[in-house]
């Protein structure tokens, strides 16, 4: 029962499979650091808060398959444990070199008891096992936890190779099952990409609700009655949601989002750009390039000249926009409810997870306040996604082809900068489908098992996106360009009579996801 | 009775930036690729000039600076593929220990990213826009075609992908014996693309519709418009001679999508509310811009340059019982209507908004806002910040009106 309105705030959580192991320290490696110290580990610390305090409520989280692999690799694990020690070692540098400096050293401080904060989650906390940490809070209810397709491809460029999508989807739920040990009910589609039939996939492999852009709603055959307030049900039988466009806006929103209020931190000025080499240590570089220690000491301000950061002023603000994040939904709900005969309304509000923390510093403090000033609200509740399957009107509708993100249907991943890796795709698809058609051996099979890995990595959107946004493009580009060249060269090998598997062996423990591919296949 | 409410959706959809059809060519050919407006064929038309140093590649620009908007409804966007394969990026960047990457930009996804552009990227975009021609360098294939010789399977593909809901791509890989056979011949090679009913009667009869392009051997891609209201569609590469065709490569069937045919009811109180684009106040409201749920459609549709003309219906949700009116025919009649004003005042230079939306201040600070106020609850959200940002304030008036 509980309130009639169902907030259903949904974090994405999702990062590209990145492992270095032939490199001792690996810039993009600190891509999972700065996650789990920004984002993750603080959700988790506000959960824990918000369970103490018995404030009732539910926030759902889908974690990819990669990042389930990263969270649960040894070595990505270790390097992260030494990371933290390293922060901290600088923050205790820091200390020291403005003792005395009014402005900055409250904020040093106020670093200093984060990291230890930190530190004692991820030791004493979570024993360095942030899955099982999920797994805990999912069973006191407070949060729910979804899953997303595979290697993060956007799907509906691989529309024409269902056997592609396929293989992605076992994938997604056998890894949800190693880590959670149930299978999944929601998936989050990346990018939010649909097409129309990709129900029908979905429901081989048990999957019961997934998540839509706007339009991909709105525009179904035929239109649902209450847009995006309501659970739809697809001619598969699974249910979707729209996302709603208001919530997403105001946080959303570069101009008048939230997050980029002057209070706020500022996230461009780490201190890594600003201390001497000899100072900041080999640790935070990566050749010439420094890489980001965390320490950011400013506010956004509003202006080029940045002024001090004041956490606490920073932490009072998150609450005053939860409280009007919570009365603007208030607003809606008490709108539609008199016009939706008798029915529970939903609003689904998604957002990366990482914005939360990451690039919106005191995201997660804004989420504790959410949850504290939804629990006095007469009109709606924080809830879990699977609260509203009861809700399902009987009819059919059919979703239509679309994505989040610029245009709304494919231009971020399927434009011409990135217009060579879809032949590519199939080239290697080809490739494997070649191989799967001779006689099996053991040999060959633990090389389509990698080949299988190598393809599915190379799917991964997150590729395409940081072409089209020229951020990180370079890197983006050397995947690609390595998974492609992996792949010509496993197929060589399993034509050739080499007994020397040495590459193959190199290849397996670096892009060592998914251990258990070859049982799919 | 539907209560409206007036505001702005800056962010529902974002306009996409013009596709420019480049083609990319290794560096050592220095030859140039030509991208320009086609207007008048109807199909697409491919021709690849591999004898000559420089190549045009003309093809019909998909956005709306393409000359040929207006009258493009039935005509086929033309492409003219180049024919060698796509170049690879350089991979000098591996093997290294480290990356460089511009430091500011490492890290995760920016968050605005996917829904909101920066000015330098407006502007990068808008400059694209206007270049109808552009040419582009690519360093050569780390992965060439050498190392490709070496297997002795040739892989072949076929595959149809739509990109928006007006355009398609299909993109090719098939043994060069194959095609010198047709080269040889008289035989014209086409993409046939068949239309696939989804209705079951009309299925027996499959493949029986169809069009076909007329493709070059050495051709690639090509771009071809979304004109398949049904949805469903399959596409072959094979050899036309009379009447009979000889495939040589297809696709497996898929369904596509296009704005034809798509009716929402986009004055559906619903529909707006999706898109935050209700109206607070009805026409009385003061000042607050408001992208309207048709507009939204529109801009949607032509995002992706699509030759949406379908009819918006209208419609608004039956009004709840009344109880506010009593009509005793011409002998009598009754009936009493509230109207809500909410009103206040603050810095003439501070930012204002209501529910959720920017609202605009008289010049003395002051703003006011009236409405109809039917049987309901309503909750409005006002939030306040000085110029700076500073003294984020809300206050929420929640007002509660019955009628007995």
């Amino acid at each position: 029962m509980g309130a009639p309105g169902k907030l259903l705030f949904l974090l994405h959580a999702h990062l590209p499979f990145v492992r270095h192991p032939d490199h001792e320290r690996f810039l993009e490696e600190n891509w999972l650091f700065e996650a789990i110290s920004e984002t993750y580990l603080p959700l988790v610390q506000v959960l824990s808060r918000l369970l103490e305090k018995g404030v009732p409520g539910t926030i759902n989280l889908s974690v990819s398959p990669p990042l389930l692999e990263m969270l649960s690799d040894p070595l990505l694990i270790e390097r992260y444990s030494k990371h933290l020690i390293k922060q901290l070692d600088l923050i205790e540098k820091e200390l020291i070199r403005f003792e005395g400096d009014p402005e900055k050293l409250p904020v040093i401080r106020f670093y200093h008891s984060r990291q230890k904060a930190l530190i004692h989650t991820w030791e004493q906390g979570c024993h360095r096992d942030l899955l099982s940490a999920f797994k805990l809070l999912e069973e006191s209810k407070i949060l729910t936890i979804l899953t997303c397709v595979g290697t993060h491809p956007f799907l509906p460029a691989y529309q024409s190779d269902p056997d592609s999508i396929r293989l992605q989807l076992q994938v997604t739920s056998r890894c949800y099952e190693e880590a959670f040990g149930k299978k999944p009910k929601g998936v989050w589609l990346p990018e939010c990409g649909y097409f129309d039939g990709l129900d029908s996939l979905l429901a081989e492999y048990g999957f019961e609700y997934f998540f839509l852009e706007t339009h991909g709603v709105l525009l179904a055959n035929p239109p649902p009655k209450f847009g995006v307030f309501a659970p739809m049900k697809t001619p598969s039988g699974l249910y979707c949601i729209g996302r709603e466009q208001s919530s997403s806006v105001e946080v959303w929103s570069r101009k008048s989002g939230y997050p980029g209020h002057p209070e706020y931190r500022e996230f461009f000025r780490d201190i890594a750009f600003e201390r001497e080499r000899k100072y900041l240590g080999e640790y935070f570089f990566a050749g010439e390039t420094p890489i980001e220690t965390g320490l950011k000491y400013y506010r956004i301000t509003g202006g080029e000249q940045k002024m001090i950061y004041r956490p606490w002023n920073a932490m009072h603000l998150t609450e005053d926009h939860a409280r009007l994040f919570i009365s603007n939904r208030e607003a809606t709900f008490s709108d539609l409810l008199p016009h939706m005969e008798g029915s529970n309304a939903c609003i689904l509000c998604p957002y990366d997870a990482e914005l939360f923390g990451h690039w919106w510093f005191e995201g997660p403090l804004f989420i504790e306040a959410l949850f504290e000033k939804a629990a006095s609200s007469p009109w709606l509740e924080m809830a879990s996604v699977e609260s509203v399957s009861a809700s399902i009107d009987d009819s059919i509708h059919r979703p239509v082809f679309s994505s989040w993100g610029e245009g709304g249907f494919s231009s971020v991943w399927m434009n011409d900068e990135v217009q060579d890796a879809y032949p590519r795709f199939f080239k290697m698809k080809s490739l494997y489908n070649h191989l799967r058609s001779l006689k099996k051996t053991k040999r060959l099979h633990r090389i389509l098992s990698q080949m299988a890995r190598e393809i599915m990595l190379f799917q991964s959107s997150d590729w395409a996106f940081m072409i089209h946004n020229r951020s990180a493009e370079g890197y983006a580009k050397s995947r690609l360009d390595e998974h492609y060249k992996n792949v010509l060269s496993l197929y060589d090998l399993a034509l050739s009579k080499k007994s020397d598997l040495e590459e193959l062996d190199r290849l397996e423990k670096k892009h060592n996801l998914f251990p258990w591919i070859g049982e799919l296949l | 009775m539907a209560i409206e409410k007036k505001t702005t959706a800056k962010e529902s959809v974002k306009k996409v930036a013009s596709k420019i059809v480049e083609k990319v060519m290794p560096k050592t050919k220095k030859k140039e690729v030509a991208v320009k407006a086609e207007t008048k064929k109807k199909e697409a038309a491919v021709k690849t000039e591999t004898k000559k140093k420089a190549t045009s590649v003309k093809a019909e620009s998909k956005k709306k600076e393409a000359v040929v908007k207006a009258e493009s409804k039935k005509k086929e966007k033309a492409v003219k593929a180049e024919s060698k394969k796509p170049a690879a990026v350089s991979t000098k960047e591996k093997g290294t220990k480290v990356k460089k990457e511009e430091p500011k930009k490492v890290g995760l996804k920016k968050p605005e990213a996917k829904k909101v552009e920066t000015k330098k990227e407006a502007v990068k975009k808008e400059t694209a826009k206007k270049e109808i021609v552009k040419k582009v360098e690519v360093k050569k294939a780390a992965t060439s075609k050498k190392e490709e010789a070496n297997h002795s399977f040739a892989p072949e593909y076929l595959v149809l992908m739509q990109k928006d809901p007006n355009w398609l791509q299909a993109f090719w890989e098939v043994s060069d014996s194959r095609l010198k056979k047709v080269q040889a011949g008289k035989e014209k090679l086409v993409l046939r693309l068949f239309d696939i009913s989804s209705d079951l009667t009309i299925r027996r009869s499959k493949k029986r519709v169809f069009k076909d392009i007329e493709i070059p051997a050495d051709a690639k891609t090509w771009y071809v418009q979304n004109q398949n209201q049904d949805g469903g569609i399959k596409a072959a590469i094979g050899t036309t001679s009379g009447n009979t065709f000889s495939p040589i490569i297809e696709t497996s069937e898929m369904q596509t999508f296009s704005f034809e045919g798509i009716h929402p009811n986009t004055e559906s109180l619903f529909f707006k509310a999706s898109l935050g684009t209700t109206n607070i106040g009805g026409s009385n409201s003061s000042g607050v811009t408001s992208v309207s749920a048709e507009s939204w459609l529109k801009q949607l549709a032509s995002s992706s340059e699509s030759m949406f003309s379908g009819v918006l219906s209208s419609g608004a949700l039956t009004s709840n019982v009344s109880k506010d009116s009593v009509n005793y025919g011409k002998d009598f009649f009754l009936w009493v209507k509230t109207r809500l004003i909410v009103y206040g005042g603050t810095r003439p230079d501070a930012h204002l908004q209501v529910r959720g939306q920017p609202f605009p201040l008289n010049s003395d600070g002051t703003f006011s806002l009236e409405m109809d106020l039917p049987d309901s609850t309503q909750v409005i959200p006002v939030f306040a910040t000085d110029k700076d940002g500073d003294f984020p304030t809300t206050i929420v008036p929640i007002v509660v009106k019955r009628t007995e």
